[in-house]
């Protein structure tokens, strides 16, 4: 069921990021609003700073997920080696 | 009709037909027999003539002819009744031998009971055998007649010589009654009152006598004939050569001898007992003849007196009668004295007479003695004769015996020196033609034996080339199985991963097939372990994977192998969405490709063109030349469509071999 096919790859991560935002924005919406009403007294910032802090988090973790950090360290590097060559 | 004719005739006149008519087949059928067809012949006198000969005709002729007599003895059997050849027969039965038909029926029967495979020669042989067996059963048949004849000629003349002895003796005693009673009626003059009783018992003794004469005579006269036949058929019995050596004959000639010599002894006796007599019967006769002359002379004198009878005689009669007495014995002495002195010669004379007839009856008796004696010795003669040839019969015999094994052993010499000089040329020959046939033989032998070894290297190579091309369609077969394997995989799954069939066994069907073939060695071990262990995909889910991979790598085509931040594949994305791939240029396949020149979306874009138009190979080439999170992404895609492409080249290229080795053994 699991499928390793690396053409499904882009779709999961996709997926992945779009739930992952979802959840980490409805998380964060529920912080906030926790927050908002236990701490806030029932002020609307925390909850969008929740949902906001949520999305960061999702639009960050998607970006991890989709780059590949040590790819692009290894051209950076053979540019750099080309560079002094 | 019934009262005119005295005996009433059945249905007017019809009886006659009853007979006529079988009588006209017969007739018919006899004359067709004799004249144009002989097994009708044969039938009837199968079926009609010899039951007709048996049952009718000799019962009759045993009648006509009494029983006993030889007459037939002398008829030969004219007739057989069937013979095994052609012999001619009247149809009417002719002969009359009372022997010889029973005896003829007899080889009849055998004789047509004839196995009718029998050569000529053996035929032959048989109608020899039979021949003479009819011979001799006529011999033999003969010979029992003739001795049934001559014995109850024997035993007829026995008894007849008894009653002839008999007879004899009742002649004799008759005669000397006879002369008795004349004797006493003459003589006796004591008893003259009973002179007629006397008288009439002479009369009667002659009466008897002359009776017992007759049976006599007659009694001799068929034993005579008797003895005379039973020497008629000893003579002919002795002429014919068939029953010469009869020892009965011997026998017979003796009863002869016997019955002739008793026979002329009985008649002697007789006619001496006759003569004897006869004196006293002459006697009586001159008394008698007197005695009539006196009565004449007395009815001359007185005609009317009858002696001894009626009145008394007159004087005068008396003394005429006295006178004519004393004249008459006047006359009577007279007589008796011429009498008297003639006596001497009277006497002379009845002596001479007297010896005459003595001297015939010595002359008969001679006669007979002589004949007795002839008769013994023929007799003897015949005894000496039959000895001496018993004798010369076994002297001959025997020399002929010797002579026989003389000629028997030169024989067995003769033929043994001639067996083995055979027998040598035999061998000769036969060496000689059997080392030819054993060369011949040879020759031909070689010949097919050469023959047969060509043929056997040609079936030979024919049998390496029906193996080669076996073998070749084997691996051809396998490379088949390993294509369709490859091109199919797994058909009743539905997920792709699924669709994959480990190609281990196709691949070791070909490796077997192929024998060791370095060629195939070499191919099969080019062939991916994965391909082996996991199998390859399909070309045709590589095609239908290829929609998504081709939509995922557009895309993320603006990407490189870094990855990127989100905004990048925003970018990337929505650049995908403008573009489409139908507008870029396809470049021809023979071109030349600068690849580096070509980005990811004119990639994909002759890629995708390539594999809608079926050239996988084509569409994978250019797939290849993928950059970055595009080929990362193509990544796997590519992995098996390089895996199956490389399966397939191997696959075709084993097919290939095979189709060319295969090729190569068809013609």
């Amino acid at each position: 069921m699991a499928s390793k096919r690396s053409e499904d790859e882009y779709g999961e991560k996709v997926n992945r990021a779009i739930v992952d935002t979802g959840v980490k924005m409805a998380t964060g919406l529920v912080v906030g609003g926790v927050f908002s009403l236990v701490l806030f007294k029932r002020r609307t910032w925390p909850i969008a700073f929740g949902v906001g802090t949520g999305f960061g988090m999702g639009y960050s973790n998607a970006e991890n997920d989709f780059q590949n950090k040590n790819a692009a360290l290894l051209k950076r590097l053979q540019v750099d080696i080309q560079l002094h060559n | 009709r019934c009262m005119s004719s005295g005996v009433p005739q059945k249905k007017g006149g019809k009886l006659k037909w009853f007979i006529l008519l079988p009588s006209a087949a017969l007739g018919g059928v006899a004359a067709y027999g004799e004249f144009v067809d002989p097994e009708v012949k044969k039938l009837m006198e199968e079926n009609v003539y010899s039951p007709f000969q048996e049952y009718v005709y000799k019962p009759v002729m045993d009648m006509i002819a009494g029983s006993g007599k030889p007459a037939e003895e002398e008829q030969k059997p004219l007739v057989k009744v069937i013979p095994a050849k052609p012999v001619e027969k009247k149809p009417e039965p002719e002969k009359t031998a009372v022997k010889a038909a029973p005896a003829s029926p007899v080889p009849a029967a055998p004789a047509p009971p004839q196995p009718a495979g029998m050569s000529a020669k053996e035929r032959e042989k048989l109608d020899i055998e039979q021949k003479l067996q009819q011979q001799r059963e006529k011999e033999k048949a003969e010979n029992t007649a003739l001795e049934g004849k001559l014995q109850e000629l024997m035993n007829v003349c026995k008894t007849g010589l008894q009653e002839a002895s008999e007879i004899q003796n009742e002649v004799i005693s008759a005669v000397k009654k006879h002369a008795q009673a004349l004797q006493t009626a003459m003589d006796d003059k004591t008893d003259i009152l009973n002179k007629e009783g006397q008288w009439n018992a002479v009369t009667e003794a002659f009466q008897k006598r002359g009776v017992v004469t007759d049976n006599a005579k007659k009694v001799m006269d068929s034993l005579r004939s008797e003895k005379e036949k039973l020497k008629a058929m000893v003579e002919e019995a002795r002429n014919n050569k068939s029953t010469k050596s009869n020892k009965i004959l011997n026998q017979a000639q003796e009863a002869y001898n016997t019955v002739s010599s008793k026979l002329n002894a009985i008649e002697s006796a007789i006619a001496k007992s006759e003569s004897e007599n006869r004196g006293l019967v002459k006697f009586n006769d001159l008394v008698e003849e007197g005695k009539k002359k006196f009565q004449k002379e007395l009815e001359s004198l007185m005609p009317d007196v009858k002696p001894g009878k009626g009145k008394k005689l007159s004087e005068e009669e008396l003394n005429s009668l006295i006178a004519h007495a004393h004249r008459r014995i006047e006359q009577l002495q007279h007589q008796l004295a011429n009498h008297l002195a003639l006596e001497k010669e009277r006497i002379q004379e009845a002596l001479d007479m007297q010896r005459k007839a003595d001297e015939s009856v010595c002359d008969r008796r001679i006669e007979d003695e002589a004949q007795k004696i002839k008769n013994n010795v023929d007799l003897e003669k015949q005894k000496w004769g039959e000895e001496a040839r018993v004798q010369f019969e076994v002297e001959l015999r025997q020399q002929l015996a010797r002579q026989a094994a003389a000629h028997s052993d030169h024989l067995q010499e003769v033929l043994k020196v001639q067996e083995q000089e055979l027998l040598q040329k035999y061998e000769r020959q036969f060496n000689l033609k059997f080392i030819e046939e054993r060369q011949a033989f040879q020759a031909e032998i070689a010949g097919w034996v050469a023959r047969l070894k060509g043929i056997e290297t040609a079936v030979e190579n024919r049998a390496a080339a029906e193996k080669i091309a076996r073998e070749a369609q084997d691996l051809w077969l396998a490379c088949l199985a390993l294509n369709g394997t490859i091109r199919r995989g797994k058909e009743e799954e539905l997920a792709w991963e699924e669709r994959l069939k480990p190609l281990g066994n196709e691949i070791v069907a070909v490796y077997d097939a192929a024998g060791n073939h370095p060629f195939v060695n070499m191919i099969v071990s080019t062939i991916p372990e994965k391909a082996y262990v996991r199998g390859v995909w399909t070309e045709d889910t590589l095609r239908e994977r290829f929609e998504k991979v081709s939509s995922v790598c557009k895309k993320v085509a603006a990407i490189d192998e870094c990855g990127g931040t989100l905004y990048k594949y925003f970018i990337s994305y929505l650049q995908s969405v403008f573009i489409s791939l139908r507008s870029y240029d396809v470049k021809n396949l023979n071109d030349q490709v600068d690849v580096e020149s070509m980005d990811n979306f004119e990639i994909l874009a002759n890629a995708s063109y390539w594999m809608d138009r079926g050239d996988f190979e084509a569409a994978v080439r250019y797939m290849n030349q993928l950059q970055g999170e595009a080929r990362k992404v193509a990544g796997d895609w590519l992995k098996e469509a390089k895996l199956l492409l490389e399966t397939r080249q191997a696959a075709f290229a084993l097919t290939a071999f095979a189709s060319a080795s295969g090729l190569g053994t068809v013609f």
